[in-house]
C-alpha cells in the first residue's frame, strides 16, 4: 500500500536525485505488482518498514512494536491521509486560483499560499471612511471599494458588484484607486481613470477599463476618445501633477488602513478582501461579517 | 591480537557477512595496484618488460598455491569463481547414463545445479540426508555409495548453518568405493588449512573472494590423474592449430582458455599470503572466539531461533543463520542495517535446506578475523531491540 506513496514522493525526489529515481522505479513496479493482487518483487514496502520500525525503535520499542505489527493498517491510513491531503492540495490551489482564497469563495480562513507568498497580515486592516471618491448612486450607505484597475480580482467582482447594487439602491459606491505595482498598467489607468472624472466620466470610463484589456497610454487614449472625452485635456490632466497627488492621496490612504491586497471593500466599519459572493456583500451590509480575518487573497500589494 | 588493520575494513559498520564475501587484504588491494600501475601488460603475450613482469608475477601465484595446500602446480587452474570450478568438473568429464553422483542436502545451489543438470545425459544424482540441524553424518554416504558412484562432492562446511562436515571420513569413504571426490571449499579455505597431501580430494573448488581475496577469481584444484576435459578452448590452450585441427597443451593451460583474471589472480596471491602471515592456528582461535561469543548472544537471545548447531565444536566457521520470531529475515536484515551491521538474508543459495530448517529464509550473521567481542556484544544490544517487536 505504501508503495503508492512511495512511488509519488520517489519520483518527485527524483526529479533531483538519481537514487530517488530508481527507488521511483523500484515503487512503480511495486504499484503494478500491488494492483494486480501480487506481492512485491523488489521487497521495498518490506524495506521500508524496516526502516521505519527501525528507526522507531530506537525512541520507542512498545510503538515500533504496535508498528510492526500493524504496519497494513498503518500504510492504509497514511496512504488514505497521503491522498486526502493532495487532493485537498489541489482543491486549494484551484481555489486560490480561482478566486485568490484557498479556502473557496466564501471562506475567510487562513490561507498557507498567503504566507507563503510573504504577505501575511494579521487582518489588522483600520476602516476608511467614505467621502473622497468618486460616488456610484444615491444610496445614504456607502460602499467604499479600494481597487485595481488591472487586477483580475477586482475585474472580477464588478458583476457581482452591480447586482448588489441593483438589488439596494440604498448603497452607493465610492471607488479609490489602489494600483498594485506588479501590475504594469495599474498606475497609469488609475490615473487616466482619474482624468476621466475631471470630465465628468470616471464611472463609465471605470466601466471601460474592466471591459478593455488594453491600458497602454494610447489604449487609454482610445477610450477616452470613444467616451467622447477632451483629447487635450486627457493628455494634458495625464501629464500634470495633481492627477499623481490625487492617486497618492489614495494609495496613502490605503496604506494607513493596511491594505494588503485589492479589492478592499469598506461597509459598517467593516472590512472584505478579495474577490466575494453577493452572500459575502450581503452580510457585510447586514453587518453579520466578523473583523476581517487574517487572510483572504486578492491582488497582493508587493 | 587485533588483525582488523590488515584489511580494507568499511567504517561506520560492522561487518558479519563474511560468508557472502570476505573483507579484502590490504596487501591484495596493494598488489592489484601495483599491477595496474606498474606493469599492466597481458600476460605470455609478448617480449616487452611488462608483460615478462605481469607473466612473472601471475606464475609466481601457482607454486604459491601449490605450497599452500600440498599440491603440485599444475594441478591449479584460474577460473572466475567456485562455480565456475565445480562446473568445470560437471562439463570437463565424459559421463554416462546411470553413472551417479553422490550430494548432500546442504549444498549451495552451485554444487547441486551442475550436477542435477547432468541428469540429462542420464546421470543420477543421489543425495545424502543431514540432520534436523543441518549435519551430515559420514555413515549416510555409507548407506548410498556403490559402484555406480563416479562421484561425490560436498561442501566443507555449509553455508547456511555452518556446520562442519566430516571431510577425512567422507574422502576416504569415497575413494575406497573408487569414486571421485569433489570438496566445494567456498567456506573452507579462509577459515581451516587443507593439506591435499592428506585429503586426497580429486577436485577443490574455492573463490578468492571468500578468503580475503579479490573478486571475479577462483581456484579449481585438480589432482593429477582425475579425468578433466578442458570446457572451453581458445587462446593460450594450444601447442598447435591448423584449420582442420588443433593440439592442447598438455599443462594446465589448456585449461585456461583466453586472457585470465590476471590482477585478481595476482591478488589471489596476496591473499593466500595474507592467511599466512596470520597463519591458520590464529585464525582459528580468533574464530572460535567469536563462535562462543555468538553462541553465547543467540543462548540469551529471547524470541530469536538459531538454526543448525548450538555447539561450538560442530562449527566449522563463525556463521549462523537465525529469525527473530515473528519478524520476517529481510526486515530484520534491513533493521540490523539500520543498527550499522551488514548481514545477509534469504535463502542463501541453498533452498533445500532452507526449506528442510522449515523457513523461506533465514538471516545470516557470519564474522571472521576481522571482528572483535565487542562488535558481538552490540549486535547482541541490536537483536534485543528487535526481538522486542515479537
Amino acid at each position: 500500500m505504501l508503495c503508492f506513496v512511495a512511488l509519488i514522493v520517489f519520483a518527485i525526489l527524483g526529479i533531483f536525485s538519481a537514487k530517488y529515481r530508481a527507488l521511483a522505479i523500484e515503487a512503480f513496479g511495486c504499484v503494478g505488482r500491488t494492483m494486480t493482487l501480487r506481492p512485491c518483487e523488489s521487497k521495498l514496502d518490506e524495506r521500508i518498514k524496516a526502516t521505519l520500525v527501525a528507526k522507531t525503535l530506537e525512541h520507542s520499542p512498545p510503538l515500533a512494536k504496535a508498528l510492526h505489527k500493524h504496519f497494513a493498517l498503518f500504510s492504509l491510513l497514511f496512504t488514505l491521509l497521503f491522498f486526502g491531503s493532495m487532493i485537498y492540495s489541489v482543491a486549494a490551489v484551484y481555489n486560490y486560483w480561482a478566486y485568490g482564497n484557498c479556502n473557496g469563495p466564501n471562506s475567510s480562513a487562513f490561507c498557507v499560499f498567503d504566507a507563503v507568498a510573504g504577505n501575511a497580515n494579521n487582518g489588522n486592516i483600520t476602516f476608511v471612511a467614505p467621502g473622497v471618491g468618486p460616488l456610484k448612486g444615491n444610496g445614504s450607505i456607502v460602499l467604499v471599494e479600494f481597487g485595481c484597475f488591472s487586477c483580475p480580482y477586482t475585474k472580477s467582482t464588478e458583476p457581482l458588484l452591480s447586482q448588489f447594487l441593483a438589488k439596494h439602491p440604498e448603497v452607493s459606491l465610492e471607488f479609490r484607486a489602489y494600483p498594485i505595482v506588479a501590475h504594469n498598467t495599474s498606475t497609469i489607468s488609475a490615473e487616466a481613470a482619474f482624468c476621466a472624472d475631471e470630465q465628468g466620466k470616471f464611472w463609465q470610463y471605470h466601466d471601460e477599463l474592466f471591459t478593455k484589456d488594453d491600458h497602454s497610454l494610447s489604449g487609454l487614449r482610445n477610450i477616452s476618445q470613444r467616451l467622447g472625452m477632451d483629447l487635450n485635456k486627457f493628455d494634458a490632466c495625464m501629464n500634470s501633477s495633481e492627477v499623481m497627488q490625487r492617486l497618492k492621496k489614495d494609495e496613502d490612504a490605503g496604506k494607513a488602513a493596511g491594505i494588503y491586497g485589492t479589492p478592499t471593500f469598506f461597509l459598517n466599519k467593516k472590512s472584505l478582501v478579495g474577490p466575494k459572493t453577493l452572500e459575502d456583500f450581503e452580510n457585510l451590509l447586514a453587518g453579520n461579517v466578523q473583523h476581517s480575518p487574517e487572510q483572504m487573497s486578492s491582488c497582493k500589494v508587493q | 591480537m587485533d588483525y582488523s588493520n590488515l584489511f580494507c575494513v568499511p567504517q561506520n559498520i560492522t561487518y558479519f557477512d563474511s560468508g557472502a564475501s570476505s573483507l579484502t587484504a590490504k596487501a591484495v588491494v596493494e598488489k592489484m595496484d601495483e599491477y595496474y600501475t606498474q606493469y599492466r601488460a597481458n600476460i605470455h603475450r609478448g617480449a616487452h618488460r611488462l608483460t615478462r613482469k605481469a607473466s612473472e608475477e601471475y606464475e609466481a601465484v601457482y607454486p604459491k598455491l601449490a605450497k599452500f595446500f600440498h599440491a603440485n602446480e599444475q594441478e591449479f587452474v584460474n577460473v572466475r569463481n567456485c562455480t565456475e570450478a565445480i562446473n568445470a568438473v560437471a562439463l570437463g568429464n565424459d559421463w554416462k547414463e546411470n553413472d551417479e553422483i553422490i550430494v548432500t542436502d546442504i549444498e549451495h545451489h552451485s554444487n547441486l545445479l551442475p550436477w542435477l543438470k547432468l541428469g540429462e545425459k542420464g546421470v543420477k544424482v543421489k543425495i545424502i540426508k543431514s540432520d534436523e540441524q543441518g549435519i551430515i553424518d559420514a555413515n549416510g554416504l555409507n548407506e548410498i555409495i556403490c559402484k555406480k558412484t563416479r562421484l561425490v562432492s560436498f561442501s566443507a562446511c555449509s553455508n547456511v548453518v555452518g556446520a562442519q562436515m566430516p571431510i577425512e571420513q567422507m574422502v576416504k569413504i569415497s575413494k575406497d568405493a573408487g569414486a571421485l571426490v569433489m570438496i566445494d571449499a567456498a567456506q573452507h579455505v579462509g577459515h581451516h588449512a587443507l593439506d591435499l597431501s592428506k585429503v586426497k580430494a580429486d577436485y577443490i573448488a574455492f573463490s578468492a573472494h571468500k578468503c580475503f581475496g579479490p573478486t571475479g577469481v577462483g581456484v579449481l584444484y585438480h589432482r593429477e590423474g582425475a579425468p578433466l576435459n578442458p570446457w572451453f578452448l581458445g587462446g593460450g590452450t594450444i601447442r598447435q592449430a591448423s584449420l582442420e585441427k588443433y593440439k592442447l597443451i598438455e599443462n594446465r593451460e589448456r585449461f585456461e582458455a583466453g586472457t585470465p583474471a590476471i590482477a585478481e589472480w595476482i591478488g589471489l596471491g596476496a591473499a593466500i599470503d595474507t592467511i599466512s602471515k596470520i597463519g591458520y592456528s590464529n585464525i582459528e582461535a580468533h574464530e572460535k572466539a567469536m563462535i562462543n561469543a555468538m553462541l553465547k548472544v543467540f543462548a540469551r537471545a529471547k524470541n530469536v531461533r538459531l538454526y543448525g548447531p548450538a555447539e561450538a565444536q560442530k562449527k566449522a566457521c563463525a556463521l549462523f543463520a537465525f529469525n527473530v520470531k515473528g519478524v520476517e529475515h529481510h526486515q530484520t536484515a534491513v533493521m540490523l542495517d539500520k543498527f550499522a551491521f551488514a548481514l545477509r538474508s534469504g535463502h542463501h543459495c541453498a533452498m533445500p535446506l532452507t526449506k528442510k530448517l522449515g523457513v523461506d529464509g533465514t538471516v545470516r550473521a557470519s564474522l571472521h578475523i576481522y571482528n572483535d567481542e565487542k562488535q558481538v556484544q552490540k549486535f547482541a544490544e541490536a537483536l534485543e531491540k528487535i526481538s522486542m517487536l515479537s
